[in-house]
């Protein structure tokens, strides 16, 4: 059997009501987002027609994708026999690895099949926001690769406690700043406002947004949220099923986290599709930190995905734009948002979710480590500590796939602060939740309740 | 040979009058693009509308605009449908 994969699995074709966008209501409206003959569009034809078809069950991946996937895909799915042993459990446990590439993580295989379309479309710059910089380091290398300049926008916490990570993006040819930034009207608000200088990635994307409006030639990137990210992802998930299908074996939960969503989708959309298809019952569990509780704990809302207000209203499960969620190390989750996408298959049940406080998810990660070698990033280890979860609710042995997004190899100065016992849970900042989700209610008037 | 050009350039015109009409008929409504005053009024989309024009015309008309062709200044009505009519036509002669 060969693990090429050749297509990403387009989820809309399952699910194609998930594909007709729902007319913003009226008094939304002109909040942001509004007509403007300057508006250039962010997105490229292909990656809007990648965002919304769903006439087709699988895209294509273009050649020249392919050939710069080859340098590291498929990726390894191993079982972790030891992490079993160490946890004294009679379930399986797989890993599908996305650190072993250049970048350190999954967002590398949107990277590169967005670099490659904007460099179609004439684009000379990308302009983005990162948290903990997985993102970042991968955009910087393909746009690299693909002759592109990029600058990138990345989260003031994050980018103190992993001060390698911007280093990396320099080196692979990226311009970095730390935002909120000075370079920026939105960046100077935001130091107003957080004179802490912790940022969020809202804000981050919304210097990005500033950045790419005003400089010809540049558009704004995401590497999460969209459909097309997510599409691009699901070469993870597609790898997964074949290389468990090699193996003779098939999970009963699969677990990832989720931060906007795009390794969660990259893993689940396939199994969610075969669930559909073949009858199959896979659980599939999303994980997020306690400090940002935006599935477990938010509303099914219109927001924005920045804090300048720029971007279209979308309808997703989020904690409203205004939350600054604590400086947590697991920086990817961070986002007050979830992909519109994947929020609306949450509200239909087709996937759960579930939170982790800060040092549950390094206990586990420590644990994988000692056990298997394997050093993954804070953001992975809630996938972790979600499987452990699932096998020990379990009254029976199962089997389980979690996928883990990156490495934590520069994310080192985590586990240091977490061996030092200088971390807490991470607990969320209730009064600033309770005064966000207010302010989303009162914008939203008809909002449904939280799930 | 002009009487063919004039029948292309309509239909054409015609489906970019129905995709506007459809994307923003409060400021648009259903009206004949063919007036030269028409045709140099500003799209007035927003980003996404203006992605979803291009797609909209190619379901109407059965063509594909690749990002390639997207290329360059398209501000006006006038501007969407003459790079309509030429992708049409290099389609045709591909």
């Amino acid at each position: 059997m060969t693990l090429r994969v050749e297509t990403w699995c387009n989820i809309l074709h399952d699910f194609p009501a998930y594909a007709k966008r729902e007319p913003v209501p009226k008094h939304m409206e002109g909040n942001g987002g509004g007509r403007n003959t300057d508006v250039r569009p962010q997105l490229t034809l292909e990656l809007f027609r990648q965002s919304n078809q769903a006439d087709v069950a699988e895209i294509p991946i273009p050649d020249a994708i392919l050939e710069l996937y080859a340098m590291y895909r498929p990726t390894p799915l191993i079982r972790a026999k030891a992490f079993e042993e160490a946890l004294g459990t009679k379930s399986r446990i797989y890993v599908k690895f996305e650190g072993q590439n250049a970048a350190g993580s999954h967002k590398l295989n949107s990277a590169i099949a967005q670099a490659y379309y904007f460099k179609k479309a004439g684009v000379e710059r990308i302009v983005t926001g990162t948290g903990a910089g997985q993102w970042g380091a991968a955009i910087s290398w393909a746009c690299g690769r693909a002759g592109l300049a990029a600058t990138v926008f990345m989260v003031g916490v994050s980018y103190r406690q992993k001060p390698l990570r911007p280093v990396m993006m320099r080196v692979y040819g990226g311009e970095v700043h730390e935002s909120p930034s000075e370079v920026t009207e939105v960046g100077r608000a935001g130091r107003i406002k957080d004179p802490q200088r912790i940022g969020s990635l809202s804000i981050a994307n919304g210097e990005a947004i500033e950045i790419a409006r005003g400089v010809p030639g540049a558009r704004f990137a995401v590497g999460s949220g969209e459909n097309h990210v997510l599409l691009h992802q699901t070469v993870i998930g597609q790898e997964a099923v074949r290389q468990m299908e090699e193996i003779g074996d098939y999970p009963n939960v699969v677990t990832a986290c989720v931060g906007a969503g795009s390794n969660f989708a990259g893993i689940s959309f396939p199994f969610i599709r075969n669930n559909r298809r073949h009858g199959k019952a896979v659980r599939i569990i999303a994980a997020e930190p306690i400090a940002c509780p935006k599935l477990t704990r938010g509303l099914y809302a219109y927001d924005m995905s920045d804090a300048s207000s720029t971007t279209p209203q979308v309808r997703m499960m989020t904690l409203g734009r205004d939350v600054v969620v604590p400086g947590i190390h697991a920086g990817g989750l961070r986002y007050h948002g979830t992909s519109p996408l994947l929020s609306a298959m949450y509200q239909d049940g087709l996937f759960e979710a579930r939170s982790f406080p800060q040092r549950k998810v390094f206990e586990t990660a420590v644990l994988f480590a000692r056990s298997t070698g394997m050093i993954v990033a804070p953001e992975s280890a809630h996938a972790l500590a979600a499987a452990v979860q699932a096998v020990q609710e379990s009254p029976a042995p199962i089997c389980v796939l979690a996928n883990v997004s990156g490495h934590g190899l520069l994310d080192l100065s985590s586990y240091d602060a977490y061996l030092k016992d200088e971390i807490d849970d991470g607990a969320p900042d209730e009064a600033m939740i309770a005064n966000s989700l207010s302010l989303l209610r009162q914008r939203n008037e008809y909002v449904e309740a939280a799930v | 040979m002009h009487y063919m050009q004039d029948t292309e350039v309509l239909k054409v015109a015609d489906a970019v009058r129905s995709a506007l009409g459809d994307l923003i008929p409060q400021v648009r409504p259903p009206q004949a693009i063919a007036d030269s005053e028409t045709l140099f009024v500003d799209l007035g989309l927003n980003s996404l509308e203006y992605l979803e024009l291009w797609t909209s015309i190619e379901s109407r008309l059965g063509c594909r605009f690749d990002d390639e062709d997207l290329l360059g200044d398209l501000r006006t009505v006038g501007d969407v449908v003459q790079r309509t009519l030429d992708v049409c036509r290099a389609g045709e002669l591909a």
